[in-house]
């Protein structure tokens, strides 16, 4: 028997196990019928909540992606991931108390639920704004799995000997029963063990790198075999200037504080946390899961003329690692993928079972637990379709637009609510300017994927303050017009 | 070496990299040592 199935089994039956131990302390400690299964029932401490993060955020492209286009571009790509650690690093120190009170103050099991509850105005106006950002969410992030479950089944099938559909079927079978057990407990817990795996596999590729030869020697002898890829002298692929390098930490951070499978965690802290503690652990997290794409500067100095860039990772575990060791980092690979796939599969279910049900329905169901639950097998089975059986062209050309677009859409009324507390037209106005001013740019202008959701996003949050400013009778916030007599 | 975006490692983009490093573990600290030492002192914390 392959011993790799052995690391496998083994992993999937203490993942299991931990969703049957989150789903009993769900149960115990739920205090409404959605919180314990949609907000880990608010019981994410620092540990915990930097660990999540850090395993959704960092996905398998840090450890697959990266290196490959490290080995095809040099340093910018290190130097460009490495953006995700201070974004969330600075996305929790910045934005996660805030939007863990407005959640507790306002409501908000969801992200789609946060932004129509923190926003005031009638009924309908809730109704729209929660099901327009639920559906977005959906469908989006849909999209957005397909490249997730792709990868999966690419490495499980490698790994396990098997075909990319039942590397994919197996491994997602995996995380459904477990976050089908606790919901966003679940997640967070099991992102916490990968996330663990991941820092391990970090430093061990490291260590192996540096153990043959110093990073600064590593440094020298591929600038004299290509001095563009120690000192580029543009930001290619992410632009010509070097600016456009710099431009993935603003985009990194919209995709920290807006996105709903990163942002929801936020609402599911504990009421005590001390969010820079939290922040002191995401950093050094951060340092060590930017370190894999330094394997692809290491493959370029050892051989140059690889076929395929993206096989940087895969050459080097199998080169240079003893294959018992190979075989766990693979593991813990595999880990950085279902850590991202598990938190974006519980927000497309809640955004299914819970948004739009919601939005629609105009109240909650009775049975709200059952709804959840299998709302996460149908999203399975949703996504696992658009994979393998869905036109993909069509898929494509969603998938160009979709985070982006997410991105763009809501980051008016997630971060610009800090400065102006606008009403629900506001906010929806400027979603639909950030989500359309998304799709016109991707599809009509020359500008990269890190510009367009910042520019789009940027014309969303002007329309935000300047609509906001003038419905509020031209105050930030209406309570000071309340104050002074304004407004009734 | 002439400039300060290329003077720890001859590359702008690796010299980046660490200040990026400096700035990822200097700010929280400064906030923490801000909420748990300054304004604690104060009585602000409770």
């Amino acid at each position: 028997m392959n011993p790799n199935w052995i690391i496998f089994i083994l992993a999937s039956v203490g993942l299991i196990v931990v969703g049957e131990i989150t789903r009993r302390i769900v149960e115990r400690t739920q205090t409404s019928s959605g919180e314990g299964f949609l907000l880990a029932a608010k019981q994410v401490g620092a540990f915990v909540g930097a660990g999540t993060l850090m395993a959704t955020g960092f996905s398998g492209w840090g450890f697959i992606g990266s290196p490959g286009a490290t080995y095809a571009y040099g340093t910018i790509e290190i130097f460009a991931n490495y953006f995700y650690a201070p974004a969330i690093t600075f996305g929790v120190l910045l934005f996660a108390n805030y939007m863990r009170k407005q959640a507790a103050k306002h409501g908000g099991l969801t992200i789609p639920h946060y932004l129509a509850s923190t926003h005031r105005g009638t009924s309908n106006q809730k109704r729209l704004v929660h099901f327009f950002a639920g559906l977005a969410t959906f469908v989006f992030l849909s999209v957005y799995m397909i490249g997730q479950i792709r990868a999966v089944g690419l490495i499980a099938s490698e790994w396990l000997g098997i075909s990319q559909l039942a590397g994919s079927l197996i491994l997602l079978a995996v995380v459904v029963i477990f976050t089908m057990q606790g919901g966003l407990l679940a997640v967070a817990v099991t992102d916490t063990i990968m996330c663990m795996g991941m820092l391990i596999a970090s430093i061990v590729v490291y260590v192996v790198i540096i153990r043959d030869i110093p990073m600064g020697q590593l440094l020298s002898k591929v600038a004299q075999m290509n001095p563009e890829f120690i000192n580029p002298s543009t930001a290619d692929p992410y632009g010509v200037g070097k600016f456009n390098a710099w431009l993935v930490f603003p985009y990194a951070l919209l995709f920290t504080t807006v996105l709903p499978y990163m942002s929801v965690r936020f609402l599911s802290l504990k009421d005590d946390i001390k969010i820079h503690v939290m922040a002191l652990i995401t950093a050094p997290y951060g340092l060590l899961l930017s370190l894999p794409p330094f394997v692809g500067l290491y493959m370029y100095y050892k051989n140059p003329n690889l076929p395929i860039a993206d096989s940087a990772m895969p050459l080097f575990l199998k080169d240079f690692l003893h294959p018992a060791i190979g075989g766990m980092i693979m593991l813990f690979i595999l880990f950085a993928m279902l850590s991202t796939v598990s938190s974006v599969l519980q927000s497309l279910a809640s955004a299914l079972s819970y948004d739009m049900f919601v939005s629609i329905a105009n109240r909650e169901s009775k049975y709200a637990s059952l709804l959840n639950r299998l709302a996460v097998l149908v999203t399975t089975i949703w996504t696992l379709i658009l994979t393998f059986f869905a036109p993909q062209g069509m898929i494509t050309h969603i998938a160009y637009i979709g985070t982006g677009g997410l991105i763009s859409a809501f980051v008016a009324p997630t971060i610009m609510r800090v400065f102006i507390e606008a009403d629900l037209r506001t906010c929806f106005v400027s979603m639909l300017v950030g989500f359309f001013g998304n799709v016109i740019l991707a599809i009509w202008s020359n500008f990269g994927w890190v510009q367009i959701p910042l520019i789009a996003g940027a014309a969303g949050c002007i329309v935000y303050v300047i609509m906001g400013y003038v419905t509020n009778g031209g105050v930030r916030k209406p309570e000071q017009l309340e104050a002074s007599g304004g407004l009734s | 070496m002439d400039s300060w975006t290329t003077m720890l490692t001859g590359s702008w983009t690796m010299d980046s990299f660490i200040y990026v490093t400096v700035a990822l573990f200097v700010i929280p600290i400064v906030i923490v040592l801000y909420e748990e030492v300054f304004k604690k002192k104060r009585g602000d914390v409770k």
